[in-house]
């Protein structure tokens, strides 16, 4: 079978949501020697481009997304260990939740769907969400390096300060970095409250992140705005 | 007035009732429902960009038919307990048939009949106002008198304050209960100073737990001016135990129960057409399980935040006619605008809504959402006073000349819907002394009014000296 032909299976199994399918395609892309970083790149996130754009045209939904992204988990687990230590980066954990007394959720499942697709690692803690169990998340998962709040009410955003407060207060404000976002969040507000980061959009939340980890800022020491009005 | 007894049915049914966890509800039960009687009664791709109002009444009639049968099949899921709260077709039924056609609320001058209206209905809809968009405690009080100068703004429900005598409210607090206490007093200082004394309340804005309508509800309703309680679960197809506690009180104190949850465009129900489906069954499971008086279900695009997209027009007009056609039932649904006061977007997106919903037979809506309801003090009273004259007047518009007005008001926002402009915040653009808007914005909205009466839509708001 051709590369061409394996590339277009596995686009096509991340579209429909179907891992078995995205399994055995890859599996005989590594048979067949085609470049692991390959079936990543041409594969699995060409597949996810295409199911960002039928979410913008309304041919895909969010359940279909959340498959969509379990899906390239099972072929990232596979080609993962084929890829060179210095190309397989590291997977970084979020810490994800609306926050306490708020119970939105769709936004904060857009947010976790987009973080999946882009590969990272969701602990999604839910709505309603206390801060005390955003810190213990973060303090128990090694992998966590962001914490990320929504807030869809002015009434449960000041529970974003008070993560960051408590961060401080503990200790391990340089160890997390905090992202805040939320129909009533602005960037003004994360800078006030001393954030690393803001959002808009879910797609804005996911190049928040990027910078973040790519920057040279260490938490605590700056914040990265996007999509702010 | 609603039956205890029966909500504490509901109540058991809530914990005794099928297990299922958020994450099967939202991935697996919603979709493929969903799906399920889409293709069942083959309404899957039925959308018409071309008519953001619908012109189909049969399809509507088709809509309501497979909602009340899938409203049967799933049931709303309790996320405290995740345990599925399901009703019978018979019970949904009498539900219907025993739930309020009318509302009669208000006291001497302000009283009103809220009445369940049909397309094309000649019956005036009714606009309360605002939502509950935050504002800082020192601008509450002329914000909400200037708002309730607009004599079509004929009930009160916000805005929002977030901080009592200064200090931050925290959801699920006391600080939460101690801003219903507040939020009491303000408003009946913004009603006096406007001459509104005994205006219908809708409560309470400044809080979504339990806690706010705990301080709140019964300083607010009485025997001869019924409140209506704000009882919204914001996750799609679920009922909390929050809601629960608040319908329980609502009952306590004889007042109105207005409940929902949202539709999302984009979410779980899919595209338009799944959201048309799921809104229907909802509003019906608000009354057999929750024994709304009023059902509070909006629909949103989740790629706008707002409902004024083609496809949440449609959505909108489509539900509305699918529901007001074959019940009396009264509904309530947010139109969600994005833009921001001073400008002429929010403007036209408000018309667009309120034109689609109105003419639909949505007998009662709450307005606006100024800037999406993401900046405080982005609100001023004349974006209300708009909506109060531009809700009532859809009662005079037939569906097909609304439709060829919807279609010329998206020319005029459609494109910034994904970026819509903030505007202005009260202070930059209203006197606040004489609570008139600047010459800036008054002529926006001068303008506005005249192009949509120059093209057969007439708007013409009543504002107070």
């Amino acid at each position: 079978m051709s590369k061409e032909e394996i590339m277009r299976r596995i686009v096509d199994a991340i579209i429909a949501g179907d891992t078995p399918a995205v399994e055995a395609a890859t599996r005989e892309g590594l048979d067949a020697g085609i470049e692991p970083q390959d079936l990543i790149d041409e594969g699995g996130a060409k597949g996810l481009e295409i199911v960002g754009e039928k979410f913008e045209n309304l041919e895909m939904f969010i359940p279909e997304m959340l498959i969509a992204a379990e899906t390239m988990r099972a072929l990232n687990k596979l080609v993962f260990p084929h890829l060179k230590r210095e190309d397989r980066g590291e997977t970084v954990g979020v810490a994800l939740g609306t926050v306490a007394g708020d119970t939105h959720d769709l936004g904060k499942n857009i947010v976790a769907t987009q973080l999946n697709l882009k590969g990272y690692e969701i602990y999604d803690l839910g709505s309603d969400v206390p801060v005390k169990n955003f810190l213990e998340c973060a303090r128990k998962n090694d992998d966590v390096k962001i914490i990320a709040m929504s807030a869809l009410m002015t009434t449960s955003m000041y529970y974003q300060r008070d993560c960051v407060k408590d961060l401080i207060k503990h200790g391990i404000r340089d160890q997390f970095y905090v992202m805040v976002g939320g129909g009533v969040v602005t960037g003004d507000w994360a800078a006030e409250i001393g954030a690393d980061g803001y959002g808009r959009t879910a797609v804005d939340a996911v190049e928040v992140c990027n910078q973040l980890l790519a920057g040279t800022a260490k938490p605590g020491e700056g914040l990265i705005k996007i999509g702010d009005v | 007035m609603a039956s205890l007894v029966r909500l504490i049915e509901m109540l058991d049914r809530a914990k005794e009732g099928p297990i299922c966890t958020v994450e099967d509800w939202e991935r697996k039960v919603i979709p493929q429902t969903v799906k399920k009687y889409l293709k069942d009664y083959e309404l899957a791709g039925t959308f018409n960009k071309e008519t953001p109002v619908n012109q189909d009444m049969e399809l509507a009639d088709r809509f309501f038919e497979a909602g009340l049968e899938m409203a049967v099949e799933i049931g709303l899921l309790c996320p405290d307990t995740e345990t599925i709260i399901r009703v019978s077709k018979e019970e949904i039924l009498k539900a219907i048939a025993a739930a309020p056609s009318h509302l009669v609320m208000g006291e001497r001058r302000e009283w009103i009949d809220m009445k369940s209206r049909r397309p094309e209905s000649p019956i005036p809809p009714v606009f309360g106002g605002p939502l509950c968009i935050q504002v800082s405690e020192d601008l509450y009080v002329p914000i909400a008198e200037g708002i309730l100068k607009g004599k079509q703004v004929r009930v009160h429900e916000g805005p929002s304050i977030d901080t009592i005598f200064e200090k931050p409210v925290y959801s699920g607090t006391p600080f939460e209960t101690a801003v219903g206490l507040r939020e009491n007093q303000l408003r009946r200082e913004a009603q006096w100073r406007a001459g509104r004394v005994g205006i219908p309340n809708a409560c309470i804005a400044s809080s979504t737990t339990e806690f706010g309508q705990l301080g709140a509800y019964a300083g607010a309703t009485t025997p001869s001016n019924p409140a209506l309680a704000l009882i919204l679960h914001p996750a799609e197809m679920k009922v909390g135990y929050a809601s629960f506690h608040k319908a329980i009180a609502a009952i306590g104190y004889d007042g109105y129960i207005l409940i929902g949850t949202n539709s999302m465009i984009g979410g779980y129900s899919g595209g338009a057409e799944g959201v048309v489906l799921s809104n229907i069954a909802l509003v019906l499971l608000q009354f057999a399980v929750m024994q709304a008086d009023c059902s509070d279900c909006s629909i949103y695009d989740v790629r706008y935040d707002s409902t004024c997209s083609r496809h949440g027009l449609w959505a909108l007009s489509t539900a509305c006619q699918g529901l007001t056609r074959n019940t009396h039932l009264l509904l309530h649904k947010v139109i969600n605008q994005s833009a921001g006061p001073c400008t002429e977007e929010i403007l036209y997106t408000s018309a667009a809504g309120l034109l689609a919903g109105g003419v639909s037979g949505m007998p009662f809506t709450v307005g606006c959402r100024s800037a999406g309801g993401r900046f405080k003090n982005y609100i001023t009273p004349a974006e209300h006073w708009f909506c109060g004259a531009a809700f009532e007047a859809s009662a005079e518009v037939s569906l097909e000349k609304a439709n060829e007005l919807v279609l010329y008001m998206l020319t005029k926002y459609e494109e910034t819907l994904a970026s819509p402009p903030k505007g202005k915040s009260f202070v930059d653009c209203f006197d606040i002394k004489t609570l008139t808007p600047t010459p800036e914005w008054g002529n926006i909205y001068d303008s506005v009014i005249a192009d949509l009466q120059g093209r057969g839509y007439p708007v013409n708001p009543v504002v107070a000296p």
